[in-house]
């Protein structure tokens, strides 16, 4: 038989106050607000709900009945759990255990949820959102993988990005992109968006999120953008050039925002060159490739890499790359080309038949 | 039920009436008017089935096979119609094959090379053809490129127009930062430094228009036009000391700027203010404010006037709130004390949400700030 | 027209049953005209608008709410680990016990073993009863002899 009650016994077990006591606890597990937190935790102010602006709303509003009383026995419930898991995560010694642990103890906690919920998750503010916290980095990669890692990989084999350029991918990492220097444009670019030339005629901003426990001190990354569709006439085909390329990147959790106060010229491989497809040439795919690099061995820059002619997976393979993320944009011709080859002191484009002939 | 009948005697005839109730046929001259409801229904055949063999070369269009329903799937480098024909997309060799991707189906493709097989593996990078020639002749290649759509040249003049204007704004906004550059702020700023400067800040007040914190702003708008003097230097092919001292001067430029100038929340060039000044400011204007009561018209001008004025050290939503806070509309009913209902006050028709009915509340003139 | 109603002036508790032209056979349950018009009114709405509106909670609202559900979701996962736990410790001493029966006595064994299709209801099978006896066990139980 199902006993359809909760009884306030059972919640106070073992009382302890693991998610009130802040002398040990990160800060970014509270709700900045004073206000707010007491209104969640403390129980209905006079004045209503913090988070309503209006003082008109605020009095029209009213509260779901006894929802006071429920949450509190609840709050209590949760918490006497979390002080079992916070108990063993003492005792316990592997690290997968643990960290599972240390998630499972906080993810029900209201704090963290209001936390996480309510505040911007892509430009985390690290005294709210901290991604080195654990429960965080779950919350993170659920909230990644219910929208924004199913329209990657989408995109990614829509646009054959897989298997022209990898075979495929096991994201792990999100990654964001953004190209605030050529215009000041402050917007996240969408994979698969098709940008002007001005848009992407400096290099972009890559934001990578890793959600995986890894040692941040001593992991390092390597940043590939290639363009699979450079025509290549001899052949009567296509071939892949490097854009763009930065290795040995050493990124935090929180700070992971790479462009050029990210690293020095000791990390470019590839200076960055701009999408300039040719006139009549099609639309060109620039996909963006991150890799963990294998145990913290720094990749050398002496064997220069044939940008104009690159093979990506020969690359990866030679230097036991791992792919984790990957992001792309498309790009067509179109009439500021022409500025941007000036600019970077490239040739004039070629002009291919407008018709495709066999 | 037969023995019954024949026990009961029911089917026996009456013995004297049998010459009257024979029933005699008689077949009629008759013809069929109609045919059966399925003849005539037959009709010729549709031509369906294989086209072309495997192995054969075809160009693109071809039609590769004609079916009803889908009993092959188009493969590589192969369309398919409305009515599932199958067509080839490029030139090349007929296969048919079968994928494991999909156990249940056959596919017709076409493959590039005679000696290549399909399906090409799930891994491997696809064969593509590119097809397009080069257009050799120096004239027909300007025309190409500077040929548009329909759609595009009938978008073309407003598109001019609008960048027209917009080119007119910059140069206007450049002309009034570096007015304020030598006027006001004296940073002694020429030639080269001057250019820079108006670019750097124009590029900077995008960025905080577009939302991007202070620190970060600076950082993008000087990148930028560092990133221009490296790839002039490049073109130009400059020495690695030039460049470096090029960029020096530059980066002396933008701090000069970042020290001496800054933004209000109009996105206007102001004097530098820092932040300790902009909290030490903020906190005077809360007292200075705090101290006022509004009940004249003038009171109201003053107030309007400080809050005026502080946009140099607010920020926008500071702004905001501060008049939200000092100009409200309706004083609270606590603040400005009622008065008996007489001629001068006005009386306030509110829903009590609490007690379900209409309360009506006689509040004094100067509780409203329209009413002072 | 001619409103057929107004032949139903009868007095209710006249027992003889006389057809009267226009009369309802079938009352309407006796509900007052003010509910009957409420009634008749929320047939003809749509069910769509007869749902109860969507809640709209404000953020800490919606966080409590959210953590009820929590440890409601919680708390039932704990019953359903518990039950199926006590299940398969159940299971377990019963096979046990099989097996200790299985060494001690084979026979015994092939008898609790034996097949039982076709036995609609063991009749051997002890009568429930709502509290154990209180002689548990006959430890000096001894088989009758003849």
């Amino acid at each position: 038989m199902l006993r359809r009650s909760l009884h306030s016994s059972v919640a106070k077990k073992n009382g302890a106050k693991i998610w009130s006591d802040f002398s040990n606890r990160q800060a970014a597990l509270s709700i900045p607000s004073a206000k707010v937190k007491s209104y969640i935790l403390d129980g209905t102010v006079q004045q209503g709900p913090p988070s309503l602006k209006r003082r008109s709303n605020r009095i029209k509003y009213q509260s779901p009945e006894k929802i006071e009383e429920t949450f509190k026995i609840c709050y209590e419930f949760l918490e006497s759990r979390s002080a079992s898991k916070y108990a063993a995560l003492v005792k316990e010694e592997d690290a997968s255990k643990r960290l599972e642990l240390a998630v499972d103890a906080e993810r029900y906690n209201p704090e963290v949820l209001y936390n996480f919920q309510y505040n911007a998750k892509v430009e985390n503010d690290p005294r709210i959102i901290d991604y080195n916290v654990p429960v965080y980095r779950h919350l993170g990669r659920e909230h990644w993988k219910s929208y924004n890692q199913m329209l990657l990989m989408q995109r990614l084999e829509t646009l054959a990005v897989i298997p022209d350029t990898l075979p495929t991918l096991v994201p792990k990492a999100e990654i964001n992109l953004k190209f605030p220097f050529s215009t000041g444009l402050n917007k996240w670019v969408e994979p698969g968006e098709i940008l002007s030339s001005n848009v992407t005629s400096l290099p972009p901003l890559i934001k990578i999120q890793e959600y995986d426990d890894i040692d941040p001190t001593s992991q390092l990354y390597t940043v590939l953008i290639v363009n699979p569709d450079e025509p290549d006439l001899e052949k009567d085909s296509f071939k892949t050039t490097l854009q763009y390329g930065l290795v040995n990147l050493k990124l935090g959790f929180n700070d992971n925002a790479v462009d050029a106060r990210k690293f020095t010229q000791e990390n470019v491989i590839a200076e960055y060159m701009p999408p300039v497809p040719e006139k009549n040439a099609g639309t060109q795919r620039f996909a963006v490739w991150v890799f963990r690099q294998p145990e913290s061995t720094e990749l050398s820059l002496e064997n220069k890499v044939n940008r104009d002619d690159f093979d990506l997976r020969q690359f990866v393979g030679s230097n036991r790359l791992k792919a984790v993320g990957a992001h792309l944009w498309r790009s067509q011709w179109d009439s500021n080309v022409s500025t941007v080859r000036a600019k970077y002191g490239m040739p004039e484009g070629r002009v291919f038949h407008r018709v495709r002939r066999a | 039920m037969t023995l019954w009948n024949s026990l009961l005697g029911y089917n026996r005839v009456p013995a004297g009436k049998t010459a009257v109730n024979v029933f005699q046929q008689i077949r009629t001259a008759t013809k069929k008017a109609a045919g059966s409801r399925t003849s005539m229904k037959d009709s010729a055949g549709r031509r369906l089935g294989p086209k072309k063999n495997e192995g054969q070369k075809v160009t693109p269009g071809e039609i590769l096979m004609r079916q009803r329903g889908t009993k092959f799937y188009p493969g590589e480098n192969v369309g398919i119609g409305k009515d599932h024909t199958i067509f080839a997309l490029e030139p090349g060799f007929v296969r048919f094959y079968l994928d494991p991707f999909h156990p249940k189906r056959k596919f017709i493709g076409v493959a590039l090379n005679e000696s290549s097989k399909l399906p090409t593996p799930h891994f491997a990078p696809r064969v593509r053809r590119f097809g397009r020639q080069l257009i050799e002749n120096v004239e027909k290649a300007r025309k190409e490129t500077n040929s548009l759509t329909r759609k595009q040249f009938l978008a073309r003049d407003s598109i001019a127009a609008g960048m027209k204007e917009r080119e007119i704004q910059r140069a206007a906004l450049s002309l009034r930062l570096a007015k304020t550059l030598t006027e006001t702020l004296n940073l002694g700023l020429e030639g080269q430094a001057m250019s820079w400067a108006t670019s750097y800040l124009m590029r900077l007040r995008s960025c905080l228009k577009n939302g991007f914190a202070l620190s970060d702003a600076q950082y993008n708008s000087r990148h930028c036009l560092e990133q221009e003097i490296i790839l002039q230097a490049k073109r130009e092919g400059w020495a690695q000391e030039a460049v470096d001292a090029k960029l020096r001067e530059l980066q002396i430029v933008t701090d000069k700027l970042d020290c001496s100038t800054s933004f209000n929340n109009r996105l206007e060039l102001t004097r530098h203010i820092s932040l300790t000044e902009r909290e030490d400011r903020k906190l005077e204007l809360l007292k200075d404010l705090a101290g006022m009561t509004l009940a004249t018209r003038k009171d109201k001008k003053e107030v309007e006037k400080m809050l005026e004025s502080s946009s140099e050290y607010l920020t926008k939503s500071e702004e905001v709130h501060l008049r939200r806070r000092f100009l409200k509309p309706v004083q609270p009913e606590g603040v400005a004390k009622d008065t008996k209902s007489d001629k001068k006050s006005v009386v306030v028709r509110r829903f009590n949400y609490i007690r379900g009915g209409i309360d009506s509340i006689p509040r004094a003139k100067t509780a409203f700030l329209s009413k002072l | 027209m001619i409103s057929t109603r107004k032949t139903t002036l009868k007095p209710a508790n006249n027992m003889v049953t006389q057809f009267v032209r226009g009369k309802r056979t079938k009352s309407k349950g006796g509900l007052s005209p003010v509910l009957q018009r409420a009634v008749t009114q929320l047939s003809v709405m749509s069910a769509g608008r007869k749902q109860p509106k969507m809640l709209k909670l404000s953020r800490e609202d919606f966080i409590k709410h959210q953590t009820i559900q929590n440890c409601w979701a919680m708390y039932q996962r704990e019953l359903r680990d518990k039950r199926k736990e006590q299940l398969r410790m159940q299971y377990k001493s019963i096979e046990q016990a099989m097996q200790q029966l299985q060494q001690l006595d084979p026979e015994l064994f092939d008898a609790a073993n034996a097949s039982e299709a076709g036995k609609r209801f063991p009749l051997e099978m002890k009568v429930p009863t709502e509290f154990p006896p209180n002689q548990v066990w006959h430890y000096n139980y001894k088989p009758k002899q003849d």
